[in-house]
């Protein structure tokens, strides 16, 4: 367990289009019933009546004074500067695509962009929902993400099932194995703590 | 006479479970051969299964004829090969005969001309074709067995099957005699309907495991290795966590496909699949230029500062633990 004063939080920031399945992702990822902020939305859209208008919020406990937290992000770019904050000291970004969205290749390029100018450093990987519905939009917004961040993971994802979506935390993890993480170095160096786990 | 033919079930409802098995012991005496059932998958000669349920990896690579189970209301009366659900007795007597002379002209075929090598031979032909599809020679593909036919069509977003509904093509797929018998019957013919993108990914996926049973690497084993993209692999042809890693291993460091095959991280045979299926699906690229050596950064540095950490992540997702380096 980890040795400290004061609990730690490793933050995950999921991100992505209204409708992509975040919210669902974040309850797959919890181990809680998160919190949630939907309200109904003003643009018309039967098949999605509510949406995240602050953000939505869960966490996985891990052993005592240690958790991660999903923080979901709302899907409009006018909420970008809530997206900004929350991606400082992340521990990891899941950027989240609905394979059935007929802007999903503009999503995918207004990230990368994201990614580019702020994200340089934080493991992230992309996730794709509903292939299932939509199988062949899988390649080509691997290969728009591939073509300018090869090293970012894209993965389909079922949000509604906690083992599909672990697989996106397992991505980020790799990225870790390899290359380490400034969260975490900063968290160990900052503040003398040790990870003993037992 | 022959021997009773070992039957089991794969994953599918209780239901369905027990009204099968019932009925397979009720009317396993009344048939020539007869027929037996088994509880593993890996003692029986023919094993059911839901397509609507994923197989485990294991029930996958099983010697053993693997035919699917369907809803009634989509059951295409002139498949033999297919069980509807629920069966009446007249649907099991023919579904069972049928089966038996299945496995009957299999096993005679088997004798005369499956070797290994000649399997390998095979599946590398097929192979060669597929990647001219993929790489631009052909528009289309016919391609035939014993067992059925499908066509394959190349188009700008990818690879599509042609003739069979994407369950149908992983019930033919299952069958462990199906790819390696396939062969080539035309080339740039027309062919009908949209296709399915799914079902030739899954034809593409195991013909690339295949290949890899046989410790085929359809790439130059001393090049360094490109992702262009990240694959989306059927689940029961190669685990997701593995696809991962190897991804990953490829991105970062440009290894070699042979460096990349001995890597302890993965198991060869799936590495081996992934480069398979990255020549013949154009995901992974073999750079004209051999792979430097590996970079004095020391691999896996963040596993080395934080290991103990990163393994209790894993342990509280139910992530497999990762083997070491």
């Amino acid at each position: 367990m980890p040795i400290t004063d004061s609990p730690v939080e490793l933050k995950v920031v999921v991100a992505g289009p209204v409708g992509a399945g975040k919210t669902t992702l974040v309850s797959a990822l919890s181990d809680a019933p998160p919190v949630r902020t939907e309200a109904q939305r003003t643009e018309a859209d039967p098949a999605k009546p509510m949406t995240t208008v602050a953000m939505d919020y869960g966490r996985r406990h891990i052993d005592d004074g240690l958790t991660v937290a999903f923080y979901g992000t709302p899907g409009q770019e006018r909420f970008e500067p809530m997206w900004h904050i929350l991606s400082r000291n992340a521990f990891g970004v899941i950027m989240l695509l609905s394979a059935e969205d007929p802007d999903g290749p503009q999503a995918l390029g207004h990230f990368l962009g994201y990614y580019e100018r702020l994200l340089g450093d934080i493991p992230t990987v992309i996730g794709i929902s509903r292939v299932d519905c939509r199988p062949e939009a899988f390649d080509p917004l691997s290969a728009r993400a591939g073509d300018r961040h090869p090293d970012i993971p894209v993965m389909p994802v079922d949000p509604r099932d906690p083992e599909s979506a672990a697989l996106l935390v397992e991505a980020l993890l790799t990225q870790i194995d390899a290359h380490g993480s400034t969260v975490l170095d900063r968290l160990q160096g900052v503040s003398g703590m040790q990870f003993r786990v037992t | 006479m022959r021997q009773p033919i070992a039957l089991a079930l794969g994953p599918m409802s209780a239901r369905r479970y027990l009204l099968l098995r019932s009925l397979i012991e009720r009317h396993g005496d009344r048939t020539e051969p007869g027929w037996r059932f088994r509880e593993s998958a890996a003692d029986a000669e023919v094993v059911l299964f839901d397509p609507t349920h994923p197989m485990p990896r294991d029930a996958t690579d099983v010697d053993a004829l693997v035919l699917p189970v369907i809803d009634r209301a989509q059951h295409d009366g002139g498949d033999a090969l297919a069980l509807p659900f629920p069966p009446s007795s007249a649907d099991l007597a023919g579904f069972l005969s049928g089966v038996g002379q299945q496995l009957a002209r299999g096993a005679s075929a088997r004798q005369e001309h499956d070797t290994p090598s000649e399997q390998a031979t095979r599946l590398r032909a097929l192979a060669d074709a597929i990647a001219g599809l993929a790489g631009g020679r052909y528009t289309t593909l016919h391609l035939e067995s014993p067992d059925g036919a499908l066509a394959l069509s190349a188009h700008d977003d990818g690879m599509r099957a042609h003739g069979h509904a994407d369950d149908e093509v992983a019930a033919l797929l299952a069958g462990p005699g199906f790819l390696p018998s396939l062969r080539v019957v035309a080339r740039n013919h027309p062919v009908s309907g949209t296709g399915s993108a799914a079902a030739a990914q899954r034809l593409v996926w195991r013909l690339a495991a295949a290949l890899a049973g046989h410790d085929i690497l359809l790439m130059t084993p001393d090049r360094a290795l490109e992702l262009r993209r990240w694959p989306h692999p059927p689940s029961s042809t190669i685990r997701s966590s593995n696809v991962m890693r190897i991804c990953s291993a490829i991105a970062h460091g440009r290894p070699s496909a042979e460096a990349l095959r001995r890597n302890r991280q993965f198991d060869v045979r799936d590495a081996t699949t992934l480069l398979n299926a990255g020549h013949l699906l154009d995901f992974v690229r073999a750079a004209d230029a051999p792979a430097k050596s590996p970079s004095a950064t020391p691999a896996g540095a963040g596993r080395q500062r934080h290991g103990t950490l990163l393994a209790t992540l894993r342990a509280a997702f139910g992530l497999p633990a990762r083997a070491p380096s």
